[in-house]
């Protein structure tokens, strides 16, 4: 397998993997029979933005490993 | 009366740990066995982790047997707790660790490479399923808020 594809397989399950957390807690947030579309969709830009985020310190830290 | 006191229980007995069992066997199930109210979600939890667990399979991952013994060099107390966090998935981890024990085709393989993150998938689908069944027995568990509004 390629190293290119290894990382994008990494990469969509990092979103598919946060979009299910996102859809179970944004869901359980949410009141029987109101639209549960803005609950999951900030849970999901959250969670994102948190690992993306998380991602970003470990990359910086790591031009400084040698 | 405190509020928390005016909380009844709406599941008996049995039905409580009917719906504990049930929910832990099928993922996603426990919404299912409460109020009809609730039907949507469950089916939705019901296809979101199954779906999970089984890209978890697909990737050559798995539940696998650990290590419990810690004088063995193999021990590892991470891989124990995620070990029964996976098992949080019900039926499909089973099947997933009995495939192991008889060296069934699909059974999870360490070496294989995407090993570690399909597992991963395995791990996630059991955790949610642990927090799915947390809160619908605490729903099952209380008045809905607006019989308590009435009351």
């Amino acid at each position: 397998m390629s190293q290119n594809l290894f990382g994008f397989l990494h990469v969509l399950s990092l979103i598919y993997l946060t979009g299910v957390v996102a859809l179970v807690i944004g869901l359980q947030e949410t009141e029987p029979g109101k639209p549960p579309a803005r609950n999951v969709l900030g849970c999901w830009a959250k969670l994102l933005g948190g690992l993306i985020g998380v991602g970003v310190v470990v990359y910086v830290l790591s031009l400084f490993a040698g | 009366m405190s509020p928390s006191s005016s909380l009844q229980p709406a599941l008996s007995a049995p039905r409580f740990w009917l719906t504990l069992f049930l929910g832990w066997l099928v993922p996603g199930c426990a919404y299912l066995l409460l109020e009809r109210r609730h039907w949507r979600r469950g089916l939705v939890f019901l296809v979101a982790l199954h779906l999970t667990f089984f890209i978890g399979i697909g990737l050559h991952g798995g539940v696998l047997w650990p290590v419990w013994n810690p004088r063995d060099d193999a021990f590892s107390f991470v891989n124990n707790l995620i070990f029964l966090a996976q098992l949080g998935a019900g039926w499909p981890a089973l099947l997933s660790l009995l495939a192991h024990f008889e060296g069934w085709r699909f059974a999870a393989a360490e070496p294989r490479v995407l090993y570690e993150l399909g597992s991963f998938y395995c791990f996630v689908a059991g955790v949610l399923n642990l927090l799915i069944i947390s809160q619908s027995l605490d729903l099952g568990r209380k008045k809905p808020f607006e019989i308590l509004a009435k009351e």
